[in-house]
C-alpha cells in the first residue's frame, strides 16, 4: 500500500525547479562593502594602536621634595688597641749599667726600669757643665761687644753732625763774602757804564762828518778839474784868438777863485768836524777800555761767588752723607738669641743629668703599665729616642677603626658612634669619635678612634664601628632614585605638558639641579631648582628618558 | 593604444611608488631618498619598483604604534561626513529650487553661485576667518565643515540632474495633491539620485584632501585631519609616511569605485555650463 502511494507520488510530483543563481554584486556595491570593512578595520586598529601606545607609555609616580636631614651611616672595621703607649726616653749617649725589666713586665709608677753607669754619668755631667760655662762666657762677650758697638755708632753720629754744622757755617761765610765782592764790582760797573746808544751816536757822527768831508773834497776836486779844463780851453781859445793865454788863464782863474776858496773852506770845515768826531770817538773808546776792565772784575767776582756756592754745597753734601752713614741701622743679628737658646738647652741638659746623678742613675717608670718594648743593651750607650715603651692599662684602651679616606668630610670628632660586636652581643652605644686622622700606613684609609667604657672590651677585640652623622636640615630633599646624572650634571625629570595630535600629553622634561649633599637614599638639592609645588618623576616601571611621553599613576 | 598605455603607466606610477614604498625597508628608503631629503643635496632621488628587502615594518609601525594617525583619520571622517551631510541637507534643496522654480533674482543668484564656485580658497579665506571668528567657531571642526557644507559646487552638479527631470512628472505629482517637499522627496531625490551621488563622490574627494582650510582655521592639533599627518617628512619617518599615504588613498579609491558610474555622469553634467 505504501509503495503504491510512493509510486503515485513519484509519478505526479511536480518537476523540481532549477536553482536560482544569486545575482553577482556590482563593483560599486562591492566597493561600498569594502569601504565598510575598511572602516571596521580602521576602528579595530585604532583600538589596537591605542592599547599598544598605552602599554608602551611608562606610567610614573610623581613625588615632591621633602624637608629633612641627610643622615649618613658609615661603618668601618677595627679593633681595640692599648690606650697609651708611652715612650720612656733619657739622655742619649749614656752607658747603660743594668736593665731591670723585660718586655711584658708590668710596672708601677716610679719603679726602676734601667740604671745608667755612674762614672759615665758624672763625666757627661761635667762636660755639660763646662759647655754651659763656655756658653755663658760667650754670651757675656757678645753683650760687651754689642755695647761697645753701640757707643761707637753714637759717637760717629755725633761727629758727623758736628762736621756738618761746621761745613755749613764755613760755606755760608765764603758765599757771603763772594756775594759782597760781586755786588761791589757790579755797582762800579753800573756807575761807569756810559748811556746806552752813545757809541752808536759817535760812530754815526764820524760817518757823517767823513761823508761830508768826502763830498767837500770831491767838490773841490771837481772845481779844480773844471778850472783846469776851463783854463785849458781858455788858453786854447786865446791862442786861437791870438790873445794872451796867460791873461785868459788868469781871468778864468780869477773867476773860479771864489768858488775854489769856498769849496776849500767847506772842505776845511768838514775836515775839522771829522777830526772832532774822531776825537770824541777815540775818547769814548778809551773810556770803554776802562769799562771792560770793570766788567772783567765783575766776571771774576761772579766766578768766585759760584765757586764759593759750589764749594759750600759739596761740603754740605759730604757732611750730610756722613751723618746718614752714622744713622744707618745695624743689620739684624740673631746669633745672640741663638746663643741664649743654646745656653738654655744646655742648662736643661745639665739639669737632667744632675737629676739622674742625684737619683743614682736610675730611670723610673713615669706611669703604671706594661713594658712593650726595650731598645737598650747593657754596656751600650742609650739611644737618641725611645729607650723603652710602656703601654697603658691591660683592659680598656681605644677602639680604632678604618674608613675610606673619601669619607673624611663626613667624619669629625664628636660624631655619634656605635660599636657592634656581633655574636649576639649587645652593641655599645653612646660613643663619640675622638680622632679622625689619615692612616700612617695607608693614605687611602682613615684611622677613626673612639674610647669604649673601661672594662668592657679587651685589648685586641675586633668589632664594627658604625658612625651616624646627621647633617643640617635641608628644605629640599629628593630620593636618590629620582636623581639622574649626565656628564657630571645632576638632573631630575619633571612633567611638561605638550599639545600633541592626541591632545595634551605629558612628557618628561629635564631640570638640572645642584646637589648639596647626598647619602645612599636621599639627596639634598638647592632650593629654587624646582618650582614651588612642582613634582618630579620618582618611580617608573619602565626607564624614562627626557622627551618621553608619560602617564601619571592615579593615587 | 601604446601611447594611451604609456600615459596610463605614467599616471599610475605615483600610486605604484606609494605601494612599493610602504613595503620597503627603512635602510633601502634612506638609500633612495637621502639625496632629496638631506640638507646638502648632491644628486637626484632614485627608486626601485620591487624592493630588495621587503618589510612590513612601516605598516606595522603605522597600524600599531601611531595612534595619532588614527585620531587624524577619524577627524577626516568626521569632517568629510559633516561636509557631505551638510551638502545633502543644504545643497540638494538649493539645487532643486534653482532647477524647478522661478523666483525673482534667480538668475543673478545662480550667477553668484557660479562666481563663488570659481573663486579659490585664498580669496575668501580672510572673510571666512573673520566670519567664523565672530561666530566663535574658529579652532573647531565646524570651521571646516560649515564652509564645505555650504559649498556651491554640489548645487551646480545636482542642478543639472534636477533640470533633466521631465516637467510632466512634476505636474502629475502636483495633480496628486503632493506638496512641494513631497514632490522633492518622492520624485526629485529618486530621479536625481545620480546627480546627488556624483556630487557626494566629488565632495568626498575634495573634502578628504582638504589642507588649506584645516591649516588656516584649526590651530589645535587634535582637530587636524589626515591630510596634515606628516607635513614634514624626514628620512626617519619615510616608511610610515608611505604606509600612511596608502591608507589615506584607500577610502578615496573605494568611494571612487562605488560612485564611478554616477561620477562620470556628474563630470559630463559639470562640463556643460549654462
Amino acid at each position: 500500500m505504501g509503495n503504491q502511494h510512493m509510486r503515485h507520488y513519484r509519478a505526479h510530483r511536480p518537476a523540481p525547479q532549477p536553482a536560482r543563481e544569486k545575482p553577482k554584486a556590482s563593483l560599486s556595491r562591492r566597493a561600498i562593502r569594502y569601504m565598510g570593512g575598511f572602516l571596521l578595520l580602521m576602528a579595530l586598529f585604532t583600538l589596537l594602536s591605542r592599547a599598544a601606545d598605552g602599554l608602551t607609555i611608562p606610567q610614573v609616580a610623581l613625588a615632591y621634595p621633602s624637608k629633612g636631614t641627610i643622615d649618613r651611616t658609615m661603618t668601618g672595621f677595627g679593633k681595640v688597641e692599648e690606650l697609651s703607649a708611652q715612650a720612656v726616653t733619657t739622655e742619649p749617649g749614656l752607658r747603660v749599667a743594668g736593665i731591670g725589666v723585660k718586655p711584658g713586665a708590668v710596672v708601677e709608677q716610679g719603679a726602676p726600669l734601667f740604671t745608667l753607669d755612674a762614672a759615665d754619668l758624672e763625666d757627661k755631667l761635667a762636660q755639660a757643665r763646662e759647655m754651659l760655662q763656655r756658653l755663658d762666657m760667650d754670651l757675656q762677650d757678645r753683650a760687651s761687644r754689642e755695647s761697645l758697638s753701640a757707643q761707637d755708632q753714637a759717637r760717629a753720629l755725633q761727629r758727623a753732625n758736628e762736621d756738618y754744622a761746621a761745613a755749613k757755617s764755613s760755606g755760608d761765610k765764603e758765599v757771603e763774602r763772594a756775594a759782597k765782592t760781586l755786588n761791589e764790582a757790579k755797582a762800579k760797573l753800573n756807575a761807569a757804564a756810559p748811556p746806552a746808544g752813545e757809541l752808536s751816536a759817535l760812530e754815526a757822527a764820524c760817518a757823517q762828518t767823513a761823508e761830508k768831508l768826502r763830498l767837500a773834497e770831491e767838490e773841490l776836486t771837481r772845481l779844480q778839474n773844471e778850472l783846469e779844463e776851463k783854463v785849458a780851453q781858455a788858453r786854447k781859445e786865446a791862442e786861437e784868438a791870438q790873445e794872451d793865454p796867460d791873461q785868459r788863464e788868469a781871468q778864468v782863474r780869477e773867476e773860479y777863485q771864489p768858488r775854489l776858496d769856498e769849496a776849500g773852506l767847506q772842505a776845511d770845515a768838514a775836515r775839522q768836524e771829522k777830526a772832532s768826531a774822531d776825537n770824541a770817538l777815540a775818547a769814548y773808546t778809551e773810556a770803554s777800555t776802562q769799562l771792560q776792565l770793570l766788567r772783567d772784575s765783575v766776571d771774576a767776582a761772579q766766578q768766585n761767588y759760584d765757586r764759593a756756592v759750589e764749594s759750600r754745597e759739596n761740603a754740605l753734601r759730604s757732611a750730610s752723607r756722613q751723618v746718614e752713614d752714622a744713622q744707618r741701622p745695624q743689620a739684624q743679628d740673631s746669633s745672640g738669641k741663638k746663643a741664649e737658646l743654646d745656653r738654655e738647652h744646655q742648662a736643661q741638659q745639665v739639669a737632667r743629668l744632675e737629676a739622674l746623678v742625684k737619683d743614682g742613675g736610675v730611670v723610673r717608670a713615669p706611669c703604671s703599665g706594661t713594658v712593650t718594648g726595650v731598645s737598650l743593651t747593657v754596656g751600650m750607650p742609650t739611644p737618641d729616642g725611645t729607650a723603652l715603651l710602656l703601654a697603658g692599662e691591660a683592659n680598656g684602651g681605644v677602639f680604632t677603626a678604618q674608613f675610606p679616606v673619601e669619607l673624611e668630610k663626613y667624619l669629625s670628632p664628636g660624631d655619634e658612634a656605635v660599636i657592634k660586636l656581633g655574636s649576639g652581643r649587645p652593641p655599645i652605644e653612646g660613643l663619640r669619635l675622638e680622632t679622625v686622622t689619615v692612616s700612617p700606613t695607608d693614605s687611602g684609609l682613615l684611622d677613626v678612634t673612639v674610647r669604649p667604657p673601661e672594662g668592657v672590651l679587651a685589648i685586641g677585640t675586633a668589632a664594627e664601628l658604625e658612625v651616624r652623622r646627621k647633617s643640617e636640615e635641608y628644605p629640599c630633599r629628593v630620593p636618590l632614585s629620582a636623581l639622574h646624572e649626565d656628564n657630571g650634571v645632576y638632573f631630575l625629570l619633571v612633567t611638561q605638558e605638550k599639545a600633541g595630535l592626541l591632545g595634551t600629553e605629558l612628557t618628561a622634561s629635564r631640570r638640572d639641579v645642584t646637589v648639596l649633599e647626598k647619602n645612599e637614599t636621599m639627596a639634598a638639592i638647592q632650593q629654587g631648582d624646582l618650582d614651588w609645588g612642582q613634582g618630579f618623576l620618582a618611580a617608573s616601571a619602565k626607564p624614562v628618558n627626557t622627551g618621553d611621553r608619560i602617564r601619571l599613576e592615579v593615587p | 593604444m601604446a601611447l594611451l598605455a604609456g600615459l596610463a603607466v605614467l599616471v599610475c606610477s605615483p600610486a605604484v611608488i606609494l605601494v612599493s614604498g610602504c613595503i620597503m625597508d627603512g635602510d633601502e628608503l634612506r638609500l633612495y631618498l637621502s639625496p632629496v631629503l638631506l640638507e646638502n643635496r648632491t644628486s637626484f632621488a632614485s627608486w626601485s619598483l620591487l624592493p630588495q628587502t621587503p618589510s612590513l615594518r612601516s605598516v606595522v609601525e603605522l597600524l600599531l604604534d601611531s595612534p595619532e594617525f588614527f585620531h587624524m583619520f577619524w577627524n577626516s571622517i568626521a569632517i568629510t561626513g559633516g561636509i557631505l551631510l551638510g551638502q545633502l541637507l543644504v545643497g540638494a534643496p538649493a539645487a532643486w529650487g534653482f532647477a524647478r522654480y522661478r523666483f525673482p533674482l534667480r538668475g543673478p543668484l545662480f550667477t553668484l553661485y557660479l562666481i563663488l564656485m570659481l573663486m579659490p580658497f585664498q580669496v575668501t579665506m580672510l572673510s571666512s576667518y573673520l566670519a567664523l571668528d565672530r561666530m566663535r567657531l574658529n579652532d573647531t571642526l565646524w570651521a571646516v565643515i560649515l564652509p564645505g557644507a555650504f559649498s556651491t559646487f554640489p548645487v551646480f552638479i545636482m542642478y543639472r540632474f534636477f533640470r533633466a527631470i521631465p516637467e510632466a512628472i512634476i505636474e502629475s505629482a502636483r495633480l496628486d495633491a503632493r506638496n512641494a517637499f513631497q514632490i522633492f522627496w518622492h520624485i526629485g531625490v529618486p530621479l536625481g539620485s545620480a546627480g546627488i551621488v556624483s556630487a557626494l563622490v566629488l565632495g568626498f574627494l575634495e573634502s578628504w584632501n582638504l589642507i588649506e582650510q584645516p591649516m588656516a582655521f584649526l590651530k589645535n592639533k587634535t582637530l587636524w585631519p589626515l591630510s596634515l599627518y606628516l607635513p614634514n617628512i624626514g628620512l626617519s619617518d619615510a616608511g610610515p609616511a608611505f604606509a600612511g599615504a596608502v591608507l589615506t588613498l584607500a577610502p578615496a579609491f573605494l568611494v571612487f569605485l562605488s560612485g564611478r558610474d554616477h561620477l562620470e555622469q556628474g563630470i559630463v553634467a559639470s562640463a556643460v555650463k549654462e
